[in-house]
């Protein structure tokens, strides 16, 4: 690699937004990276509006890659699992781990193939926020339905959605809602569903948390691991929540959560450090969640309001995110065509850099922004692109985008013009591989 | 609206440092080296520190108890697991720490969980964001604070600056050539900011370490071979070369031992002893065993009584190793009574870890900046 005769200038682009430069930013934030036909499409609607839209009313996909075959059923009943002899447990758990990994990588095999990659981006962020993990909740059958149950609403009704998860079987077992009974109610799902899921500290008391919690006893599981309300475990009584009195089930407490100012700021603020910016621009953020529930909290008025608000599309908004280790991974093969891309090593490499999917640390998901950069975890990024880039696996890279000329007039321009999200003027090197390198390893390559 | 001011940029070419690296060297002090090492998965601590002169311990393992002849018996109630021998020579030298039952109230068995509560240095029910290390590295510039050598930064979470994770010496150097800092900037991109610090702090740290690290240089006490081997060597690489690097972080297991515990834990126990025993040779032969401590940690330890598939499942308290040149040696705290175990059929912890944790920050590493005085310090040193 000749570094040594690249030079680069670094120069603000004081221009106004091209439309280039303007669609490139909102597929860089919702669609893991560019491709060439994603930005082709955007260069050719009529205006950036229409490019929202384009992107939020995305069809539903109809790409079926092979499905594990666990994915409809438990591996074993567990009442089953405790006959069974300490050989046969050690060969159940390690065939259950290999189907904990098998369905780990379908998904990333669904990231990197889509044809509608905003609709996983999305799968991606309600699994950060309806955390549930793997390593508790074991069955991948169940981890499965539950991404699912994210891909079918991932632009859908918040409000639906979050009635629907309290009946979800992952999330019964990851925070212990089985346990939830009427004689010993267990407060973990209440507390989460309030501090994380709907309204965040602050909004209500530890009362309300155990009303919550008694409104939650008796959702629980059967033994196939189908949701099944237990009547008898669940609480009848009255109870108090937010100062308003009544026999309330679960259902009826989601709807008073779902009353309540905070909750739709909360959840418009996380989308706002998903997609915006890791500095909560307040009214910004008041003004998007009025909308948000003016439509009952459809997801797409939000979404159209938040991509078209003047924080997002300003343009010294470009390159100031880090982008997630899914990200840097699938976008840098998406963009490059590498859809073919062994997705264990895609997995490992996730793993490796913070970002185990289905396994997030814990309930209140991947810290992520700057956090996901360190001494260490940036040597694991360059060493994955300089993987990508290196002998024969340079060959295999699909640099038709760049040499598109309705994107820049040379290779080198456009490379420049796609990775980088801050203006970059570059002195070509000798070889078009050379400069794909350096702009790779180039810090700006980390943002998005 | 819009806080953001034009970003102003400039390129800089060749090898000018972003910003001034090398602070001057302490002289005088000796740098003082904790070496914690993760006892990964839970490790059962009756099995470890034997209970041998209580014969519940042996109707509660029937299957999986030491007998009594095979124990390296430490006194007449207690013995170490017979793949100690290399511990208790260090423990009769006067080197060796032993504190029993250690854990803490309300304790949660899950690994990750429990594990983030001691990383945290939490409460049962309290959820922290920073390693209980953090807040203890000092924020010199010019230091190499941490290395880790398995497993997760743990204890360190949430450190900025000066700290690495490399699985060798060399490799990481290596790597390490192909960061370039270029870039001089200066504007509100923080994102940009923190890459390029970070980019800095690569370049920092791989200069510290060539300039202390020599690979020609034999070690005279040899490790076995192995992961875990390959992490003492690297410690004991650079504490013997002089570095001022305070803090190393170590992982040795799986000690999840679910089902037929016995070899498992035989082997992980002699690794680990034999490997601290290795360790203590090459830094006293180089003048720097009483700059050093080593301490042992984990999760939780396991339940009290075995399980059908001769293992043990998750529990809570456990015994833990303290050694080092400046240690006091003996057996601390006291050993939680089988015929008191809790509603789980787990023992009841006896040290909250907090109290040792507060023992290290302020008598080893003479810093009281960690909120523990509520726990009370043991007489280690």
């Amino acid at each position: 690699m000749k570094r040594e005769i690249l030079f680069f200038l670094l120069l603000f682009s004081f221009a106004t937004a091209t439309e280039f430069e303007q669609c490139a930013h909102l597929l860089n934030r919702t669609s893991f990276g560019i491709t060439e036909s994603s930005i082709v499409s955007c260069l050719e609607d009529k205006n950036y509006e229409a490019t929202v839209k384009r992107l939020l009313d995305m069809p539903q996909a109809q790409e079926p890659i092979p499905l594990p075959d666990f994915a409809s059923g438990l591996i074993l009943p567990p009442k089953k699992f405790k006959k069974l002899n300490a050989e046969e447990r050690k060969a159940f758990n390690k065939k259950r781990r290999q189907q904990q990994i098998a369905l780990k990588q379908w998904w990333i095999k669904k990231m990197l193939t889509t044809s509608t990659p905003f609709r996983e981006r999305m799968v991606l962020f309600w699994h950060n926020h309806f955390t549930s993990s793997i390593r508790k909740v074991q069955q991948p059958a169940l981890m499965y339905r539950q991404i699912q149950l994210f891909r079918s609403y991932a632009v859908g009704n918040f409000a639906q959605l979050l009635h629907r998860i309290i009946e979800d079987p992952a999330m019964l077992i990851y925070l212990d809602n089985r346990a939830n009974r009427k004689k010993h109610p267990n407060e973990n799902l209440a507390r989460e569903l309030l501090e994380l899921f709907t309204m965040g500290e602050g909004h209500y008391n530890e009362k309300d948390i155990k009303e919550v919690a008694r409104s939650l006893t008796g959702y629980s599981l059967d033994k196939k691991r189908n949701f099944r309300f237990r009547k008898k475990q669940h609480d009848k009584g009255e109870k108090i929540i937010f100062g308003q009195k009544g026999n309330f089930d679960a259902h009826q407490m989601v709807d008073l959560v779902l009353e309540q100012n905070a909750t739709a700021i909360f959840v418009v603020r996380k989308f706002w450090k998903a997609f915006v910016s890791d500095d909560p621009h307040e009214q910004e953020i008041d003004r998007i969640a009025s909308i948000f529930r003016k439509n009952r909290y459809e997801l797409k008025p939000m979404l159209y309001a938040l991509f078209t608000s003047s924080s997002f599309t300003d343009p010294s908004n470009r390159g100031t995110m880090v982008k997630s280790p899914a990200e840097l991974t699938i976008g840098t093969l998406r963009t490059f065509n590498r859809t073919d891309f062994n997705p264990k090593i895609v997995m490992q490499y996730c793993r490796r850099l913070g970002q185990d999917i289905l396994s997030p640390p814990n309930v209140k998901g991947w810290p992520g922004g700057r956090e996901w950069i360190n001494a260490n975890t940036l040597l694991i990024r360059k060493e994955f692109l300089s993987r990508l880039t290196r002998g024969k696996e340079m060959e295999k890279l699909d640099d038709a985008l760049f040499r598109n000329p309705l994107i820049a007039d040379s290779p080198e321009e456009g490379a420049a013009k796609t990775l980088l999200s801050i203006r970059v003027f570059l002195t070509p090197a000798h070889r078009f591989d050379a400069t794909l390198q350096t702009i790779l390893q180039h810090p700006l390559y980390q943002l998005k | 609206m819009n806080r953001r001011t034009l970003l102003k940029w400039t390129a800089l070419y060749a090898a000018a440092l972003p910003f001034a690296l090398y602070g001057k060297e302490a002289k005088g002090a000796k740098q003082r080296h904790l070496i914690l090492i993760e006892l990964k998965g839970g490790n059962d601590g009756l099995n470890t520190l034997v209970p041998y002169s209580d014969p519940l311990y042996y109707q509660l393992r029937p299957k999986i108890s030491i007998p009594k002849k095979k124990l390296l018996p430490l006194d007449d109630s207690l013995a170490l697991h017979p793949s100690m021998g290399a511990t208790k020579k260090i423990y009769e030298n006067g080197d060796m720490a032993i504190i029993q039952g250690v854990g803490y109230p309300d304790p949660n068995r899950s690994h990750f969980r429990s594990i983030e509560i001691w990383d945290t240095a939490s409460g049962s029910n309290q959820y922290l964001d920073k390693g209980w290390l953090e807040s203890l590295s000092p924020k010199e510039q010019a230091k190499l604070q941490a290395v880790i050598l398995g497993g997760e930064y743990g204890p360190l979470s949430g450190a900025e600056r000066g700290i690495i994770k490399i699985n060798n010496i060399q490799g990481f150097l290596n790597q390490s050539r192909h960061i370039h800092a270029q870039i001089y900037m200066t504007g509100d991109n923080d994102a940009l900011t923190h890459i390029l610090k970070t980019e800095a702090e690569i370049r920092q740290s791989a200069d510290i370490l060539s300039r202390y690290f020599d690979k020609n240089r034999a070690l005279p006490y040899p490790f076995a071979k192995g992961n875990f081997g390959r992490q003492l060597k690297v410690t004991a690489q650079l504490i013997r070369s002089g570095i001022d690097t305070p803090f190393f972080k170590l992982s040795l297991g799986s000690f999840d031992t679910h089902i037929n515990q016995k070899p498992k834990q035989a082997r992980l126990l002699k690794e680990l002893s034999e490997g601290i025993a290795a360790l203590r040779q090459n830094l006293i032969e180089s003048g720097k065993w009483k700059d050093t401590v080593i301490m042992t940690y984990s999760e939780f330890g396991r339940r009290a009584a075995e399980n059908a598939s001769r293992g043990t499942d998750h529990g809570t308290a456990a015994p833990h190793f303290v050694t080092g040149g400046a240690i006091k040696g003996g057996l601390y705290g006291d050993q939680p009574p089988l015929e008191h175990l809790d509603k789980n059929g787990d023992l009841v912890y006896t040290t909250d870890f907090r109290s040792l944790y507060r023992t290290i920050s302020e008598d080893w590493l003479r810093n009281s900046s960690m909120h523990l005085s509520g726990f009370d310090k043991l007489p280690l040193f």
